[in-house]
């Protein structure tokens, strides 16, 4: 039921992006509204502030904008939009020069997560930040993509030049090291 | 900015620019323009100054089908370079590195039959021999990466150090495939020093091509905040 949903989703933004590269900049519209509130929620989560996101978000569209014919017809939105974004966030950083900050997640910036109801109870929003943020964020980056952007495992691999299992692995042990922050932080 | 509403900012910026454009074709599409370089060469070299004069006594298979075989692994890293620069389509770290072994391979394999085949008094291995094949192979590879490079940039790579470094070896291997067909040193010490050196050469040159786009990237961006 939920690939299903996905899999018409993806159809769309693809339907989307083909008109966009054709000039139509109502598509263009629509995918941003599609597209810029998770965007938003990973880049929050890369960056830990929220007005560098808002600019990264910006320069990412302008970005997409330049690069749209690179977007091949046939083929998903999400790992394209993410790659430039991610790839944007690393200009940024690069261009700033500064190093990352490992300051705890504020509460406003955290992504907003489709996580189901009854994840939701297990523990609260700022408990979850703070446990991303103890287990830093190089090492939650598949857990973001997959769980937060809703980006299969081949897809991960796609935007971040890793293969699928590692991906996977990756994943699997971000998940597993919050797991044990979480435990901790609770004890 | 988060409701999803887009804001004037972007609106401005490509209402300018909404022209229709037409979707990248596949990385090996793209670089058939690059196999149009090595394909020139190898006419130029026909018609100027011939294949290599022991041409005859290496035999069809290690004159012309060794030098095909890396004009044909240079082409496929070079579509690896161009693919690996499409945001979205970035490929594992063990597959670029298994490309660049393969690429190993086959250049240590086709010097290897080279030295095998040939006669004991056609091996010379001189200083200004190997200087020349080394000129000769940047003056064919240089252009070739260019092409690559140009092509990758155009693609917006999230690596470009990766796509360089593809592209560079990739050129290098096209290059070393047509400079095959000339050089008449078959030397295994000449080859591996001169013409493997060439290919690493331009490997390394497209690595530095890679770092230069990011740091133009990079300056373009500090600029416009």
């Amino acid at each position: 039921m939920y690939d299903e949903e996905r899999r018409r989703g993806d159809e769309a933004l693809a339907g989307l992006m083909e008109a966009y590269q054709g000039g139509d900049v109502t598509a263009f519209e629509t995918l941003y509204s599609a597209l810029a509130p998770p965007l938003k929620g990973y880049l929050r989560a890369l960056t830990r502030d929220a007005t560098l996101a808002d600019d990264v978000l910006q320069d990412t569209f302008l970005q997409m904008h330049r690069a749209r014919h690179t977007f091949r017809p046939g083929h998903a939105v999400k790992p394209w939009a993410y790659a430039i974004a991610r790839n944007v966030f690393l200009m940024h950083r690069r261009a700033r020069g500064r190093r990352e900050r490992r300051e705890v997640l504020a509460d406003s910036t955290l992504p907003e997560s489709p996580v189901r109801p009854a994840d939701g109870e297990i523990v609260d929003r700022d408990t979850l930040g703070r446990a991303v943020a103890m287990v830093g964020r190089e090492r939650c980056e598949e857990l973001l993509l997959h769980h937060v952007a809703g980006l299969s495992f081949r897809e991960i691999a796609g935007v971040l030049g890793i293969s699928e299992g590692a991906a996977k692995v990756r994943a699997h042990r971000a998940m597993a090291e919050l797991k044990r922050v979480l435990r901790g932080d609770r004890s | 900015m988060t409701s999803g509403t887009l804001p004037p900012e972007i609106r401005r910026h490509i209402g300018h620019d909404l022209e229709p454009v037409r979707p990248l074709p596949p990385p090996w599409v793209r670089a058939l323009v690059v196999l149009a370089w090595a394909v020139a060469g190898l006419l130029v070299i026909l018609a100027v100054g011939g294949v290599r004069a022991d041409a005859g006594e290496l035999g069809m298979l290690v004159a012309w089908g060794a030098a095909m075989v890396e004009i044909l692994a240079g082409f496929a890293l070079i579509a690896l370079a161009l693919r690996e620069a499409v945001p979205g389509a970035a490929l594992p770290r063990r597959t670029l590195i298994g490309a660049l072994l393969a690429a190993a391979l086959v250049a240590g394999a086709v010097a290897l039959l080279t030295w095998m085949r040939a006669a004991p008094a056609a091996s010379a291995c001189r200083f200004d021999a190997g200087m020349s094949c080394l000129a000769m192979e940047f003056a064919l590879g240089v252009p070739a990466l260019a092409m690559t490079v140009l092509l990758a940039v155009r693609a917006l790579p999230v690596r470009p150090r990766w796509a360089g470094v593809l592209g560079g070896v990739g050129s290098g291997l096209l290059a070393d495939g047509l400079q095959h067909l000339l050089c008449p040193v078959s030397d295994l010490a000449h080859v591996l020093v001169w013409h493997v050196g060439a290919i690493v050469g331009l490997g390394c040159a497209g690595w530095v091509a890679g770092w230069g786009v990011e740091r133009w990237r990079a300056r373009r961006l500090r600029s416009r905040a």
